[in-house]
């Protein structure tokens, strides 16, 4: 058997063993089944962790040796790789520094410090840009070239204004007109917009299901590195 | 006691004695008994009246007690010719003495006096509640007393229960229980009526003396609450050990604390209790059961500690399956795609030429990575940050495999950055069988494939890093994103780099549409490696996704159909379990 | 008018950053305190838990990172804070790997403290992060104590005398998903679908138009899309909790003296869509005005 039918073989069989459990109460399927998801898949991902970081540590170790462009962020991204590891490591399973989320008195474990002062702004910082390339993106992206364009740029504009107070107030003064430009928002989103939606999803799930019938019968082999065979 | 009333006993005698002898006397028999089966408060005074009473006469009844027997108080000023009156609010136990006086015009006629009279308890109805019973139908009043009876009574007594729906009606008979039981459940009104009822002390023989009588205030008969349809349903796809009870319970009235209790019920008849729940929930499973013995359940609806409600369940039987029935829908439709996409790619295999459509995204992917080369600038390329388990993460690379193999052909520079390290590991064995394949080995880098970091936002600023001080001349952005799509894709956006995305994440899709120049829309993903290789298998098996798309656009308009006309067998079969 | 729109042709993005960075900083100085309209999906979810009282339990998941934190955390807060109100039992609990419990553990101290009446263990608790995605969900379906053997402070739960009635989903009333990703779904799917118990889910508005299909199916009872929703939710807490509305006055305060809440926010979403509402207008004349400009040339 060469080195491609053995990982074959293994993925049928593993990726059977769910299907099957789906339909069949039986102790020896429905056993392994859940034992790949409670227990072997974390394990291989500890593994796929630890090369990850091995593969991190080594190209950041490499750039700041050869002096590259910008090695010097290299050494502050080794620098919070280390320190919040080893807190959070030593923190986990030795409580060392009193764990890693809030002591009983509720004074801050460094880890826990590093977390909400530098993790979360940081996260928030990069998900606040989202912001502002939504405005140039739509800026750039919302014209109205044709009729589909069109009909976005109006679906757009509909449920910008209805997703805000502003919208409902352009019609406040007309009595029983108050929730309008929501109520718009609103069907746009339960009709035209949920329509689309599970078309799309449909289609990708049919997808993604025979993608997945062509893994295990190893039709699909690409993910192994390996092309079709011939 | 005879001593005490003499005095006023000869006196009015004389008195008597007088009247009588000016004119024959009118009222005559002139009797105080106490009242039967009473509660000790009544005296019954009974005379009988000869002739006809002329406009002036007036009879008054007086009363007097033993202390103070000379003091006679007015009682009432009945109708001569009524011959009874019923004087009640007595002290039980007590002697009274009544004197009647006949007057016509203000002179006396007559005047009479009665034996010295005693009333005694005899029986008692007492804490008389009518009201709407606590059930499910609606349909019931009961009525609650406490009953006291003297034991020397000597006769049975039966209590007659009459009720009338209105004012203007009369009251019927609705019953005659035994007193002592001290309560009684109507059955049969109807929902929302208002009733009253009456209740009369008889005698078992037959006698009715009339005194003994209660009567209530209107009461509306209500549902209090839905208690109903007890099933008893094996557990499927278990051990063969478990059943689900599942009833129906609504309050509709207030009800203080309702509880339920569970209890087996036997083959003898003898009960177990199993559980006590709240009755809103509506279902009970109960495991640990033996295989395939036949089970039967009571359930009874306790209302502040008493049972208002009962049901029993017909008997199940928990059974051990090994294929779970609930699920057979999924298997059907399971085996009916399997079978579509296995016959169209056996027909592809065996020559037939399957017709893809044109996929633009895909058409440009040479073309972007002419772009780079010609402009010596590196390929980005973004497998998304899910993992292995995501398939489309495995179609991303795929699409990796041949980018990675033009991009060896080309000699051109090539960086595929990764946020999920399994995905890493997996990407640089398709990278590295790329390069080996396009016999470029030796151009192989390690450093072309890197791991950055697992959290999703670290990611993105350092790939967005990458773009803005890099500049890739091409950048495709295949396989599973979240949030970080839209910075990825403008940033790219910004750097002035053709971009090929692709996603089946429905909701990053507008982001890639308005900032991307190609985009692969959810299933022209999955049909990348199909599309671009043309081997005949994975052809066969888009095409076979295609008819289970055409098969399902037919069954949804089927079952639009058929829900409009109110059938519902194919809504139900497709049903998840 | 014409250099104008010639220049709005090719205008430096630089400068729409300038303006919508000022439409969101004006607002949280200076508020302006907009109405806020409720719709139905968000009204669902608040008629669903006013239903409840101190007998029934609803879970709340933190399925959410730092990164949403602003757009999350006000709906699990209002939500949180309606449920506390009310007295109903709260179980919290964190699926998302990446700061899931740090957000639900930052929050529910943030909202615990304005109950002090209100005790750790008897009323509220919070049980942790727990790794496995939908096999953590089916397996709270048999038992929530196996899943979940400790809080997050490591006292076994055993020992919470709230969580003695607590043993499954057969014990709880709702489940509420605030929810960034696709954890939201699972809740709907699989807790929903195969164990029938009531879910709401709180996404963001990114998120929400995918729910939709949920919510239309049934298998939620509500939808929070995005920080209006939060806002909306915040409203109707105010109006049936006078207790609530002071605290929002209190955290609706200008500038950092107050706190942050969605109202807050709100305006600085109503603003900055105005400007982008305003610069697609204007994207759209200069559109035209190139689109005719070759004709003019021509002539």
């Amino acid at each position: 058997m060469n080195k491609y039918k053995f990982p074959l073989v293994l993925c049928f069989f593993f990726g059977t063993i769910p299907i099957v459990a789906h339909f069949v109460n039986v102790e020896w399927v429905t056993a392994p089944s859940k034992a790949l998801n409670d227990t072997w898949m974390p394990i291989i991902y500890v593994f796929a962790i630890l090369l990850g970081i091995v593969n991190v540590v080594q190209n950041s170790w490499t750039k700041i040796k050869r002096r590259e462009q910008g090695w010097f962020y290299a050494v502050v991204l080794l620098a919070g790789l280390f320190s919040m590891g080893f807190f959070g490591f030593t923190g986990a399973i030795w409580d060392t520094f009193g764990g890693t989320n809030l002591r009983p008195d509720g004074s801050a474990t460094p880890f826990h410090w590093m977390a909400t002062h530098m993790f979360i702004p940081l996260q928030s910082t990069m998900f606040a840009l989202l912001s502002f390339y939504v405005a140039s993106a739509a800026y750039r992206a919302f014209r109205a070239r044709n009729l589909s364009a069109t009909l976005l740029l109006i679906a757009g504009v509909f449920v910008m204004l209805g997703r805000v107070p502003f919208g409902d107030m352009i019609f406040s003064w007309l009595p029983g007109a108050e929730n309008t430009f929501s109520g718009i928002t609103e069907w746009l989103m339960d009709c035209p917009n949920a329509a689309a939606q599970r078309a799309i999803m449909i289609g990708a799930a049919l997808g993604a299901a025979s993608m997945a019938l062509k893994v295990l019968l190893g039709i699909e082999r690409s993910y192994m590195g390996k092309e079709q065979e011939d | 006691m005879i001593n005490n009333w003499l005095p006023a006993l000869i006196l009015s005698l004389i008195v008597c004695l007088v009247v009588q002898e000016a004119e024959a006397s009118l009222i005559s028999e002139f009797a105080a008994i106490d009242t039967p089966l009473d509660n000790g408060t009544g005296v019954t005074l009974n005379w009988r009246w000869g002739g006809l009473p002329s406009e002036g006469m007036r009879l008054r009844i007086e009363r007097s007690t033993i202390s103070n027997p000379g003091q006679f108080d007015l009682v009432e000023q009945p109708s001569p010719s009524s011959q009874t009156l019923y004087d009640q609010g007595l002290a039980a136990d007590q002697e009274y003495l009544y004197r009647f006086t006949l007057t016509d015009d203000d002179h006396i006629v007559e005047v009479g006096v009665s034996s010295p009279v005693t009333p005694r308890f005899d029986i008692d109805l007492a804490n008389l509640e009518v009201t709407d019973a606590l059930d499910a139908s609606g349909d019931s009043i009961a009525l609650n007393w406490q009953w006291r009876q003297r034991k020397d009574l000597g006769f049975h007594l039966l209590l007659l229960i009459e009720r009338k729906e209105s004012e203007a009606e009369d009251f019927f008979e609705v019953a005659k229980i035994d007193p002592a039981i001290g309560s009684f459940l109507d059955n049969g009104l109807i929902e929302g009526s208002n009733y009253h009822y009456r209740l009369t002390i008889l005698r078992a023989e037959g006698f009715e003396p009339g005194s003994a009588r209660w009567l209530s205030s209107a009461v509306t008969v209500r549902r209090n609450f839905v208690f109903e349809t007890l099933q008893v349903n094996d557990i499927r796809n278990d051990q063969g050990d478990g059943l689900e009870l599942r009833w129906r319970f609504r309050q509709l009235d207030s009800l203080t604390s309702p509880l339920l209790h569970i209890e087996r019920v036997a083959s003898d008849g003898s009960l177990s209790k199993v559980a006590e729940v709240a009755p809103a929930d509506e279902r009970f499973t109960e495991t640990g059961l033996t295989e395939n013995q036949p089970y039967c359940y009571r359930l009874t609806l306790f209302e502040a500690g008493k049972p208002v409600a009962m049901l029993t369940s017909a008997e199940a039987v928990p059974v051990y399956t090994v294929f779970n029935p609930d699920r057979f829908n999924a298997l059907f439709l399971f085996v009916l795609f399997c079978s579509i996409v296995l016959w169209l790619i056996n027909t592809s295999r065996r020559g037939k030429d399957l017709f893809i459509r044109r996929i633009a995204g895909l058409n440009a992917i040479e073309d972007a990575i002419g772009r780079a080369t010609e402009m010596g600038r590196k390929i980005l390329y973004i497998p998304g940050i899910m993992s292995m388990d995501e398939v489309q993460t495995i179609a991303s690379l795929s699409i990796l495999g041949y980018v990675a193999r033009y991009a060896a052909d080309y000699d051109t520079l090539f960086e595929v950055p990764n946020k999920d390290p399994i995905t890493f590991a997996a990407a640089r064995e398709t990278v590295r069988e790329a390069f080996l394949t396009a016999g470029k080995s030796d151009k192989y880098r390690e450093d072309m494939v890197t791991y950055i970091t697992y959290d999703q936002f670290a990611y993105t600023a350092s790939v967005c890093g990458k773009m803005v001080r890099e500049r890739p001349a091409a950048n495709f952005l295949i396989g599973s994103f979240y949030a970080e799509s839209l910075l990825l894709a403008e940033t790219g956006q910004l750097t002035g780099a053709i971009q090929i995305a692709g996603t089946a994440e429905v909701h990053q899709l507008p982001f890639f549409v308005c900032a991307c120049d190609y985009t692969l829309i959810g299933e022209e993903l999955y049909a990348a490696s199909a599309y671009i290789s043309k081997d005949p298998l994975m052809v066969g098996s888009i095409k076979g996704q295609d008819w289970v798309k055409a098969i399902l656009i037919g069954v949804l308009l089927l079952g639009v159909i058929l829900e409009t006309a109110g059938v519902h067998w194919l809504t139900a079969f497709l049903q998840a379990k | 008018m014409k250099a104008l729109l010639d220049r709005l042709e090719d205008l430096d993005r630089r400068w729409i950053y300038l303006i919508v960075g000022v439409g969101a900083l004006l607002p949280l100085i200076y508020p302006l305190n907009l109405p806020v309209t409720i719709t139905p999906p968000v009204r669902n979810i608040y008629d669903y838990i006013e239903k409840l009282g101190p007998e029934d339990a609803v879970i709340v998941s933190f399925d959410y990172g730092p990164s949403t934190g602003p757009e999350n955390d006000p709906m699990a807060e209002a939500v949180m804070r309606h449920i506390l109100a009310r007295g109903i039992k709260l179980v919290v609990i964190a699926l998302y790997p990446l700061g899931g419990v740090t957000m639900s553990q930052l929050s529910l101290d943030r909202v615990a403290k304005e109950f002090p009446e209100l005790t750790y263990g008897k009323d509220y608790v919070n049980l942790g992060y727990k790794s496995g995605g939908i096999a953590v969900l089916k397996a709270m379906g048999q038992d929530l104590h196996t899943i979940f053997p400790m809080d997050l402070a490591k006292r076994p739960i055993a020992d919470l005398p709230m969580m003695q009635k607590i043993k499954s989903y057969k014990d709880l009333k709702l489940a509420v998903s605030i929810a960034t990703g696709i954890i939201g779904e699972w809740w709907a799917n699989l807790v929903n679908a195969q164990y029938g118990l009531p879910v709401a889910v709180g996404c963001t508005a990114v998120s929400a138009p995918k729910y939709y299909a949920y919510l239309r199916s049934g298998n939620m009872l509500g939808l929070m899309g995005g920080l209006k929703a939060a806002s909306e939710y915040e409203k109707l807490v105010m109006d049936g909790y006078p207790a609530l509305r002071r605290i929002y006055e209190r955290l609706n305060g200008p500038g950092a003296g107050g706190g942050y809440t969605a109202i807050k926010g709100m305006d600085v979403q109503s603003v900055v869509h105005l400007i982008i509402i305003a610069f697609i207008v204007l994207g759209n004349l200069a559109y035209f005005r190139s689109r005719k400009r070759p004709h003019h040339s021509e002539e």
